[in-house]
């Protein structure tokens, strides 16, 4: 565990920076039904009193069943009450399955709206081969395994990732909806290797007042989740998307595997083909990263 | 099949279009020289794939395929069978 900030403090400084920075009397956690979010949760609780927290879960039609039940047992193991909110309607309302169906269907004609799901998997062959990041789209049975898989066009990738983006985003704006009302300060669950690596949607699940885990990897995660006593099932669910209509973990969709193979890429021989193709792949990612955190002001850009 | 000169056209129109033929044609690297994105290499491909049909760029590409405009040329001729 290298986490440099110890769990008291780490529960101070939520204190102070809700109460005494942003001046709210309290915060909303969407949660997931994931570890870092259980972990946000279960920090806003110790620091700021579980009655002055407000746990938000925001399913959609693609949310596995088992996120509710693994959402409620976090709020739960808080001291809060969960809120659910769910943003079916919403996502219908703003990206119509339609939308999507068009593009899929050029790819796969059998691609049925009503019974079928896809998902955008990393192809780690390519990627490799390639040394840049390669997407594949997945299609199969809802909430289902992929039996149909291909390579999408740049122009298409760009279309689905902005139709699946607008879901992270309509959580952002439930989140901060529901946080306004109570006087709330939003706290953030993204995790260092997520920051890092761009793995977030700008304004989307990026957006937050405050962010409780920004400090640390996914692994120091996991060791902070035993030392709040975070329960075994939400700590050893393996971390997914919940983003598409098919099953996709987190390495499914981005990671290449576990993120900490990524995070090492600058310790690797630069020699190694492997190494220097990952090495090149990060870079992509930190390149999405900055750009995620970036605030341009017209007033502040060096132009050459 | 589409001889390389209409597929050079429509990857400087489509891929490079925020850069003239020249800068393009000149450079020794295009990654390094800030040509080519994660994305641009994918157009390359989907274009080349497109006036060969099927998928063989997609499947046998090397980062290396990429380094130059004459390296996707030459990527070009040996799946087409012209090289």
């Amino acid at each position: 565990m290298t986490q440099s900030i110890s769990v008291d403090e780490r529960i101070a400084r939520l204190s102070y920076g809700v109460r005494h920075v942003l001046k709210r009397s309290g915060a909303a956690v969407q949660v997931s039904g994931g570890i870092d979010s259980a972990v946000t949760l279960q920090l806003a609780a110790r620091a700021l009193g579980p009655d002055h927290v407000l746990p938000l879960f925001l399913p959609d039609r693609a949310s596995a069943s088992i996120s509710a039940e693994l959402a409620a047992l976090a709020a739960e193991g808080a001291g809060c009450s969960l809120c659910t909110v769910p943003i079916t309607e919403l996502v219908l309302a703003t990206t119509p399955p339609a939308e999507a169906a068009v593009i899929i269907c050029r790819y796969v004609p059998s691609y049925d709206v009503e019974h079928d799901g896809y998902a955008i998997n990393i192809d780690a062959e390519a990627s490799l081969r390639l040394a840049t990041p390669v997407f594949r789209l997945h299609v199969g049975p809802v909430q289902g395994q992929a039996t149909t898989s291909v390579m999408l066009r740049p122009t298409d990738l760009r279309a689905l990732m902005a139709i699946q983006n607008v879901k992270q985003r309509l959580r952002m704006i439930v989140a901060y909806r529901h946080a306004e009302a109570h006087g709330y300060a939003v706290i953030g669950a993204s995790n260092a290797d997520e920051l890092d690596l761009g793995f977030t949607v700008k304004f989307g699940d990026d957006a937050a007042d405050l962010y409780a885990i920004a400090d640390l990897n996914k692994d120091d995660v996991r060791a902070l989740a035993i030392s709040l006593d975070i329960p075994k099932r939400i700590r050893d669910r393996p971390p997914t998307t919940d983003t598409f209509t098919l099953q996709q973990s987190q390495a499914d969709y981005y990671y290449l595997g576990d993120p900490s193979a990524l995070r090492s890429v600058d310790t690797h021989d630069p020699s190694d083909d492997h190494d220097s193709a990952l090495s090149q792949i990060v870079s992509v990612y930190r390149q999405t990263a900055h750009y995620n955190s970036q605030r341009l002001r017209l007033d502040e850009l060096d132009v050459d | 099949m589409a001889d390389w000169n209409s597929v050079r056209a429509e990857i400087l129109d489509t891929v490079f279009f925020n850069f003239t033929a020249e800068e393009v044609e000149d450079s020794s690297d295009l990654a390094s020289d800030g040509y080519l994105d994660s994305l641009a290499i994918l157009s390359i491909v989907a274009v080349i794939d497109d006036h060969l049909g099927g998928e063989a760029a997609q499947r046998v590409a090397q980062r290396s395929d990429f380094q130059s405009l004459a390296a996707v040329e030459n990527l070009y001729h040996r799946l087409a069978g012209t090289a």
